[in-house]
């Protein structure tokens, strides 16, 4: 008996002493890991950099793991308990003041002063601060556009629209069949508010205060044209992604979305006649910011993620590495309209950058997205006008700011 | 006179390997959760060791908030539509296949293909086959039984029973299997003695068949509560819980509080809400099956 329980402890630990940290060193090296989400076609640019990087000096191995988008979130909750992080993480910009706020972060401010490449533009850049300091790196920057069908807007004589007006009419004139004019996303998520805002900005209104009468006319605007059936209901599911799959196969003859599609639109709908313009105006044009931060958990490998972060998002790697994968490089100091001189396409994707304002940033920003999100399918679905639907939001928001 | 065995010591060894497997795997995760909801566990205090205890303070936010409501009566609509359609049919089909033609057996293997497929793929082809456009529609103009589309899954009023449709095609099979596992155990003298007797078929299938496979449908009926009551990824990937919040369910309302806002306190208390539920519609059936038991 005695000789069988301690054979089964042994086992146990013996298991335990298995199951430890891999070795911190490779070939004499370092090792500093990150965690990201890239997906095809970013995938294999950013891991032939690291590859890159590795090769470069002999201080820091890189190592990067892959972790899906909906997952990386909860497994830094989680790593914040079990103390397993990596040295660097990626984050969407809209999260990162969350989790700055909770300390995961290292505030890098000190070094970022000190460094002498460090121009960025003022958006991205906002999204990495927090109460003043710094704990991250912008990576890429993308916005949002509107994709049209040249064919299209030609045979119905419509010129390419600039303005609500325009749109609003190219909309109604393109409804035919199965073919929806314009469509955007208004899923429940994210996706669905940073689709809405640049309406609400455009119109003149101010994200934090969206109950003003230009985010009533943006929702307004936005709920006449479902309802009046130049925009699918559907959006109410739809994603961004779903949305290009309706704009490729001819179910919509425009549609907001982002630069990171183009090459999938190229891919999946080869013979289709179409470009970009920016999203037409009411007031002024408008856009939100997206794109990923870089960055460095707290107490880990700080001296070696800093290294090859600088050397990832220095202007030169950053003005090489962001075209090939068709982002935006969030540094000041690169010549956008130089960089994408060449394509018509992303060149208005720069000039549609130039207008594009950040979410938030606010420890409490899920929280704001799911008001905003709320009151467009509120209105949406006509189950209360868009002024009912966007107070009721800006309660929810002040009542968020006033606990924070 | 005492029924249980006296077990030898080496015996236990071979309960230790499961029992630690329970208390660890089991046991720990529901006896944490329980804990959770009663701190106030944030994104912002996670790391730190100690967390404040507030009592029933999570609880309280929580009712004090319309979306439990509408949660709770979604998840139970969703479960109880479910429960009615896949039983229903289930007992239909298995009744039929139970009439053992020359295809049956190959037929019954075929429709339980639904049942093993994986819930995200389910749930993305439902999710365009019940699209405006989709398939549905096209077919149910076509029959001229509705003069414009339907929309499932993107129109409040509906979206719940776009999800009921998906999960019923999933249920059915399911259910069907279970049922007919316990027809096949009916014995055949029974019925012909029953016939023999007079009884017409429904008399059979009413008096004789039903309180038969009693135990089979009283395992369905349970286990597809606690599938249907716990609906996660279904909803998750055909309506992230809209349009507006008509099919927001205590899992996704837990997994939103978790981990979209960070309130793990407050989403371990929606879930232990969900969890009470379950353990209650157990606890029925163990008592409905033991009472069977003591009966025979």
């Amino acid at each position: 008996m005695k000789k069988i329980i301690l054979f089964l402890v042994s086992l146990v630990f013996l298991f335990i002493s298995c199951s430890g940290n891999d070795s911190e060193v490779v070939d004499g090296k370092e090792v500093v890991t990150i965690w990201h989400y890239f997906a095809e076609p970013d995938v294999g640019a950013f891991l032939s950099y690291i590859d890159e990087y590795n090769s470069l000096q002999d201080k820091y191995f890189v190592k990067a793991q892959f972790v899906p988008r909906e997952e990386l979130l909860k497994q830094y909750a989680m790593g914040a308990v079990a103390g397993e992080l990596p040295d660097i993480g990626m984050i969407d910009n809209p999260d990162q003041a969350s989790f700055s706020k909770a300390g995961l972060f290292e505030d890098i401010t000190d070094r970022f002063n000190a460094w002498e490449d460090n121009q960025f533009l003022e958006g991205p850049l906002n999204s990495v601060k927090y109460d003043g300091r710094i704990y991250g790196l912008p990576h890429a920057v993308n916005c949002l556009a509107l994709f049209y069908d040249v064919d299209a807007l030609e045979e119905n004589n419509l010129e390419v629209p600039t303005n609500w007006a325009q749109l609003e009419n190219a909309a109604k004139v393109l409804t035919k069949g199965d073919t929806k004019g314009l469509v955007w996303s208004a899923v429940k998520n994210e996706e669905g508010t940073f689709q809405l805002l640049p309406w609400i900005i455009s119109a003149g209104g101010n994200i934090n205060k969206i109950n003003s009468p230009e985010g009533v006319r943006a929702l307004t605007f936005l709920t006449d044209l479902v309802k009046n059936g130049y925009a699918s209901k559907e959006l109410l599911i739809w994603g961004q992604a779903d949305i290009e799959k309706q704009f490729n196969a001819g179910k919509a003859a425009m549609m907001i979305n982002g630069s990171w599609m183009v090459p999938s639109v190229l891919k999946n709908a080869p013979n289709k006649n179409w470009s970009v313009t920016k999203i037409p105006m009411d007031k002024k044009y408008a856009s939100v910011l997206g794109g990923e931060n870089f960055t460095i958990i707290k107490g880990k490998n700080v001296d070696g993620a800093w290294d090859f972060l600088t050397w990832f998002i220095s202007s030169e790697i950053s003005e090489r590495y962001c075209k090939e994968i068709g982002k935006f490089s969030p540094k000041s100091n690169i010549d956008i309209e130089k960089v994408y001189g060449d394509d018509p396409i992303m060149k208005v994707f720069a000039d549609q950058l130039k207008y594009a304002v950040p979410r938030g940033p606010h420890p409490k920003w899920p929280e704001i997205s799911s008001a905003m999100i709320n009151a467009e399918h509120e209105s949406l679905t006509l189950n209360k006008t868009p002024q009912e639907a966007l107070d009721e939001a800006q309660a929810k928001i002040d009542q968020i700011n006033k606990a924070d | 006179m005492k029924m249980i065995k006296k077990i030898n010591s080496y015996e236990i060894l071979f309960v230790i390997p499961a029992l630690g497997y329970m208390l660890i795997f089991v046991g720990y995760p529901i006896i944490y959760n329980i804990v959770l909801s009663f701190q106030d566990t944030t994104l912002m205090n996670i790391g730190s060791a100690s967390k404040e205890f507030v009592g029933l303070e999570n609880y309280k936010n929580i009712f004090s908030s319309p979306l439990i409501f509408i949660t709770l009566k979604n998840t139970l609509f969703y479960t109880v539509m479910c429960l009615i359609i896949q039983f229903s049919l289930g007992f239909l089909m298995a009744l039929f296949f139970n009439l053992k033609f020359r295809i049956s057996g190959f037929l019954r293997g075929i429709i339980i293909i639904s049942w093993m497929m994986p819930t995200i793929a389910t749930a993305l082809v439902f999710k365009f086959m019940l699209s405006e456009t989709g398939i549905v529609n096209n077919y149910l103009m076509i029959l001229g039984l509705i003069k414009e589309p339907i929309l499932w899954i993107s129109n409040q009023d509906t979206a719940m029973w776009g999800l009921i449709i998906a999960n019923s095609w999933v249920g059915i099979p399911f259910n069907m299997l279970l049922l007919s596992t316990g027809l096949s155990n009916v014995p055949d003298s029974i019925i012909e003695s029953a016939k023999i007797d007079g009884a017409v078929a429904w008399q059979r299938l009413i008096f004789i068949v039903v309180p038969m496979i009693k135990p089979a449908i009283l395992s369905v009926l349970v286990l597809g509560f606690v599938y249907t009551f716990k609906v996660f990824d279904l909803v998750f990937t055909m309506t992230a819980g809209g349009p507006v919040n008509s099919t927001e369910v205590l899992s996704t309302y837990s997994y939103l509080l978790s981990f979209k806002y960070y309130y793990f306190s407050q989403g371990a208390s929606v879930a232990n809400i969900l969890a009470i539920f379950l353990i209650i519609v157990s606890f029925i059936y163990v008592r409905l099956t033991s009472k069977e038991e003591v009966g025979e």
